[in-house]
């Protein structure tokens, strides 16, 4: 029988807050220890502390489930611990007798009140492993194929499910936690820490994502033990409130998501509103959201160990966004006792402004030692089941006059379609919001739809966006606000980057194009050949050495392409090449870009070399003089450039070590030409912290704008 | 006792001869006084019983005869019983074949012990490569390995060593060896995977070689007569393959993984080569370094593919991709993820010249352990030299889509109608003549780790190509040291 744990509890809210608190979310902190509701709160709840994900011999883990859970309580002193091993390895035909094995050991140490023992098991699937509870048999990758066979099987046992280690490096995350209501239904929890072995990798981003797009998931540290370890391999643990120890009330708080993660053994968290905890829905009324109303939540944090203080306590919100914040000082009421003695507990009572239909709410607490704990949510709702993410302009810079495209997903949590939604998009910098656009929009159930919307800002300035949503049954509008923007003057420098040759790096300028973006350039990529009506809206045209073998692309530059670009040079435009150390197998060459240097009268050349140190292929170039905060450039199968005409005015920006010029310009016609050895700022190379490849790029793109070389 | 359990499990239906084997199997691994109750059934099943079992209990007079028959065996059976059960050798077989693979395994073992009164196979399942190596590892520590095993050329490499395999030399030169044409019999590739400084070690068992799948009614569909060939028709085909709405990818044309098995087949395909002249991991050559960035080419450059840690056959049965690689046995998964919702077909992989066509053998091959007593090996030996008889490795192949290790398995009738009925796992047998395997070293294993992690550096753009093979070589030739 399921808990029914995912209440909605109709809330009424409090009188209208002054107006001061407006759009921005919250804030109202009394950080002072107010001792009034949390404690009560706290005090109907016991907290517990165990491990969710855990292996043994009985797939890839060592020893037996009896020797974890004697392990996990005696050695870890935890209250619960579950062994989780891979569902293929158990199996019809193979080791099916594991499964029933690994209750009774589970029975055989469970002890109500005392520690609690549970038996679930991994389904290891391509887009994520999933842990399941809960369930008569074990699913398999073998026998649930796909993600909603898996979810169907979670739903026919009534089972839990959880995201395990959702770390965006190792697995694609379920399709980017794309929504699934059937999954949502059965799923309660996410690894927001995961510990492979010895170490705890935290998944925040992964947990505020599937908030975002619209998943009911609670918070817990899990330490996939695959060694004799269980609980021990780090004093991370899943927090867990609940009125008993017993495998029930256990299994009810994870359905309910009334956990935490977290990274310290012993601290006890709640995070309420009212008589909402964490992992509840608190719903308002449509009109409250923006209103200037505002809900009091209530924090709790405490530990026993003395030396174990706060540092930092935040409230968490949509898009990750910080709505609350506060550094305690310490020590507090209480003063300090004996270890293991509650040393006083830091409490506060938060006033937030809901600022949209769907809000969800986490406490994120931070201790000395640098233990993060992260809360399940508490969500605030109008009680509609939608909820608006990604609702953002995707066009990297805005600028006032030009078109921009909006983009933003709805998701219905409802298992029913909603049909004939009115959606209207609202340009809003306070006090003024115009309606910009509106359509109809039908809503599959339980899943994600897109809609794009034109948008022609008017000003330039600081402006948000704002999304409405008139439901046909509904009289008042759900509203879901987009995160502020910048919009930029329409004649900033444009940037073109050529990617239509099979260019170096193609697929690789995101770091470019968001570097320009910051810098009040407006980037863009083109794939299409080069012409002079192709760079009629250009100032500045980026190059990289096309590379000769596969491509869908062409792989070098017809002679008319070639021509446009040196006319596109007399005629004021500025133009950057950047080059590439000769192939072994000749598949690239800077014979073109020497022809297009040689057609602009140019007397920079690129050398068929490649610029070494110590026989590496990557190289420090250096640029300006060698002041603080002016670092070498990292660069990576470069060549070297050569400098023909002697008495030209060629400026050199920057030296290999060995003294060959690896960056070089000049002005030619209206425009100027600048040569690199390699492109610097790749994606690859802007994120390596010891070098200056930003601030290089930035002066190169200053000197192209018609500046003058900061360096010098 | 044990022939009144025997007679309970032979004397009812259907139901209990599936509860049997269930049984027998969750015995494994136990007394040998179970593996004699279940010899005896076997006994009365070849004797005559099956056709009764199948034919159900209908009538008093059948059940009466069925009755008289097994006592007639059971009085046999006993008198001769402790007799076998003394000259009986045991031998434990551990692997790593789950599901329908070890359902396989089972069979023959099964088959086997049926065959050869005078030895039992104790076949046991032990979890994943990764946990089978642990396990063989700690039972070598706790010197009570397994009589026979399988085992990866670089685990044996290690074993090696330490003197715990007994080569295969010994016993195919020995007088119940193996004739010369029994020898050139087996795969030259899959055969030369098992010599070990001159010393044939190991005998291939569970064999495969990595092709390419496809979606071939999408294929069709984006006007594609041919599976690609080459890495510049893999692109096109890639490109043509892969539907964009928007800017979310609803297909992908090539799915990837970031592991060195995947690596290997865009490696081995750029002419690329382990090891240098002197040994030295060199994977960081033009090759190695053409190959990586072709992958992640595919990734981000031509933004055709995507990559997941786990298996692919999901997504393609799904249709959110069109191609991938796998082995050979990976295909009946595919076959079970596309379920008839559309043509595919595997083809050979794509290569970068045509010089350069190779694809890597995967999978392990059977090691005999030299803790084992004499009489222990020789049984071991009777048992590997029965696996891989054509009969044998042919039924092996059928059940599993691994490779028949012999060549003349192919003229048997079963192997020439499945092949006629399964043209996809013929495209494995096609390949067989352009195999490369890994090298036979103890430090393989590391090594290995370090290329995945090489690979995984460039797909997540933490590194380029060249610097993160620099490093992987690094580390390599470190513990090669």
């Amino acid at each position: 029988m399921r808990t029914p744990c995912r209440a909605l509890r109709a809330r009424l809210l409090p009188l209208p807050f002054p107006v001061l608190v407006a759009a921005i979310a919250v804030v109202l902190a009394l950080s002072m220890p107010q001792a009034a509701a949390a404690e009560a709160l706290a005090g109907s709840y016991n907290h517990y502390f165990g491990n969710l994900h855990s292996h043994t011999s009985y797939s890839d883990g060592v020893l037996t489930p009896s020797d974890a859970f004697r392990h996990a309580r005696h050695a870890a002193g935890m209250d619960f611990h579950a062994v989780t091993d891979h569902g293929y390895y158990m199996q019809e035909a193979t080791n099916l007798h594991h499964w029933f094995l690994a209750h009774e050991e589970a029975d055989q140490f469970y002890e109500p009140g005392r520690f609690v023992t549970l038996v679930g098991y991994e389904w290891t699937f391509t887009d994520g492993h999933m842990n399941g509870f809960d369930t008569p048999r074990a699913a398999s990758r073998d026998t649930q194929r796909n993600l909603t066979a898996f979810f169907e099987f979670l739903e026919e046992h009534d089972g839990i499910g959880v995201f395990n280690h959702p770390d965006y490096d190792i697995q694609p995350n379920w399709n980017d936690f794309e929504y699934r209501g059937l999954g949502d239904r059965q799923v309660s929890l996410i690894e927001v820490g995961s510990g492979p072995y010895r170490h705890n990798v935290r998944n925040e981003r992964a947990y505020r994502r599937a908030l975002d797009r619209g998943w009911h998931v609670g918070a817990v540290s899990s330490q996939d033990n695959h060694r004799a370890d269980w609980g021990t391999a780090a004093p991370t643990r899943t927090g867990l409130i609940a009125s008993e120890l017993t495998r029930e009330a256990v299994l009810s708080a994870m359905r309910g998501m009334r956990t935490y993660a977290t990274e310290d053994s012993n601290v006890r968290v709640l995070f309420s509103s009212g008589d909402s905890v964490m992992g509840d829905e608190i719903v308002i009324a449509p009109d409250a959201v923006m209103s200037g109303k505002f809900l009091e939540f209530q924090v709790y944090v405490a530990d026993p160990d003395g030396a174990d203080r706060l540092e930092l306590v935040e409230i968490v919100s949509n898009g990750g966004e910080v709505v609350w914040q506060s550094a305690p000082e310490r020590p507090q009421a209480g003063e300090a006792g004996k270890a293991g003695e509650e040393v006083g507990a830091y409490e506060a009572v938060v006033s937030l402004t809901p600022r949209s239909s769907y809000n969800w709410y986490y406490l994120r607490a931070v201790q000395v030692d640098g233990d993060v704990i992260v809360t399940s949510p508490i969500w605030v709702t109008t009680g509609s089941g939608i909820a608006v993410c990604d609702f953002a302009c995707v066009d990297t810079v805005v600028r006032s006059g030009v078109t921009a495209r909006v983009r933003a997903e709805i998701v219905n949590r409802n298992e029913q379609a909603m049909y004939g939604v009115t959606a209207v998009l609202y340009e809003a910098a306070p006090p003024c919001r115009r309606a910009v656009s509106s359509q109809r929009v039908d809503l599959a159930g339980w899943s994600g739809t897109d809609i794009w919307f034109d948008w022609n800002p008017a000003a330039p300035g600081e402006t948000g966006l704002e999304l409405e949503l008139l439901m046909p049954e509904r009289e008042a509008p759900l509203i879901f606000p987009g995160a502020p923007l910048l919009v930029r003057r329409a004649d900033i420098t444009r940037v073109l980057i050529d990617e239509g040759h099979n260019n170096r790096y193609t697929g690789y300028m995101d770091g470019f194009l968001a570097l320009l973006a910051a810098s009040d350039y407006s980037p863009r990529i083109s794939e299409e050949p080069i012409s002079l009506d192709a760079l009629a809206d250009t100032d500045i045209l980026v190059v990289n050495l096309p590379e000769i073998g596969f491509a869908l692309t062409p792989t070098s530059f017809e002679q008319g392409e070639l021509e446009a670009i040196s006319a596109f040079v007399q005629r004021g435009g500025s133009l950057l090449l950047a080059g590439w150390s000769i192939g072994p197998d000749g598949s690239r060459t800077g014979e073109q870009f020497n022809a297009l240097l040689e057609l602009m009268q140019a007397a920079v050349r690129f050398a068929d070399d490649e610029l070494q140190v110590d026989g590496s292929s990557s190289i420090c170039a250096y640029w300006g003089p060698s002041e603080v905060g002016n670092r070498p450039v990292f660069a990576s199968e470069a060549c070297p450039l050569s400098i023909e005409d002697r008495g030209a005015t060629v400026e050199v920006f920057a030296r290999a070590a060995d003294g060959r010029v690896f960056a070089a310009g000049q002005s030619i016609g209206g425009g100027r030409v600048a040569c690199l050895g390699a492109p610097v700022y790749s994606s690859l190379d802007l994120k390596r912290d010891l070098y200056g490849n930003s601030d290089f790029t930035l002066a190169l793109m200053a000197w192209l704008g018609k500046g003058v070389w900061t360096a010098n | 006792m044990s022939s009144l359990a025997c007679v309970l499990y032979c004397e009812s239906s259907e139901t209990t001869r599936l509860s049997r084997q269930t049984t027998a199997l969750s015995f494994a691994g136990r007394s040998e006084r179970v593996s004699v109750e279940y010899e005896w059934c076997d006994a009365i099943e070849k004797g005559g019983c099956s056709g009764l079992l199948c034919a159900g209990w209908e009538s008093d007079l059948k059940r009466s005869a069925v009755i008289l028959l097994i006592a007639a065996f059971i009085v046999t059976t006993l008198a001769i019983g402790p007799t076998l059960a003394q000259q009986k050798t045991t031998i434990t077989f551990w692997h790593a074949m789950g599901a329908q693979l070890g359902k396989t395994i089972d069979m023959l073992v099964e088959q086997f012990n049926s065959e050869n009164p005078d030895v039992f196979v104790k076949a046991e399942y032990q979890g994943n490569y990764g946990a089978l190596s642990q396990k063989l590892v700690g039972s070598l520590v706790a010197r009570k390995p397994p009589t026979v095993a399988q085992v990866y050329g670089n685990w044996a490499a290690e074993y090696i060593t330490s003197n715990e395999l007994v080569p295969m030399e010994k016993f195919i030169k020995g007088p119940n060896g193996l004739s010369s044409l029994e020898i050139d019999d087996i795969w030259e590739g899959l055969r030369a995977g098992c010599v070990f400084d001159g010393v044939w070690y190991t005998m291939p068992f569970n064999k495969s070689v990595y092709v390419l799948v496809y979606n071939e009614t999408a294929l069709k569909e984006a006007g594609i007569a041919k599976p690609p060939v080459t890495w510049q028709e893999l692109v096109t085909a890639a490109n043509a393959l892969t539907i964009k709405d928007g800017d979310k990818i609803v297909r992908y044309g090539f799915g990837l993984r970031p592991n060195v098995d995947y690596f290997a087949c865009f490696f081995f395909n750029a002419g690329g080569a382990w090891l240098d002249a002197g040994g030295k991991v060199t994977v960081n050559s033009p090759e190695g370094v053409k190959a990586l960035q072709f992958m992640a080419d595919l990734l981000s450059k031509y933004k055709v593919s995507y990559y997941v840690p786990g298996y692919l056959d999901a997504d393609f049965g799904a249709g959110k991709v069109a191609m991938y690689l796998t082995t050979s046995p990976g295909l009946s998964y595919t076959d079970q993820s596309v379920a008839g919702k559309f043509e595919w077909s595997a083809a050979p992989l794509p290569y970068m010249e045509s010089r350069s066509k190779s694809t890597p053998v995967a999978g392990t091959d059977l090691a005999i352990f030299a803790r084992a007593s004499e009489k222990e090996q020789q049984a071991a030996w009777k048992f590997v030299k029965w696996l891989v008889e054509p009969r044998q490795t042919a039924k092996w192949a059928i059940g599993t889509s691994y490779i028949p290790v012999r060549k003349s398995a192919m003229h048997l009738e079963i192997m020439k109608q499945w092949f006629a009925e399964h043209s996809r796992e013929e495209q494995s047998l096609q390949q067989l003549r352009y195999i490369k395997y890994d090298p036979n070293i103890s430090a393989w294993s590391n090594i290995r780790g370090d290329i995945s992690e090489a690979v995984e550096k460039v797909f997540l753009g933490k590194a380029t190509a060249k610097e993160a093979l620099d490093a992987a070589v690094v580390k390599a030739n470190a513990r090669l040291k």
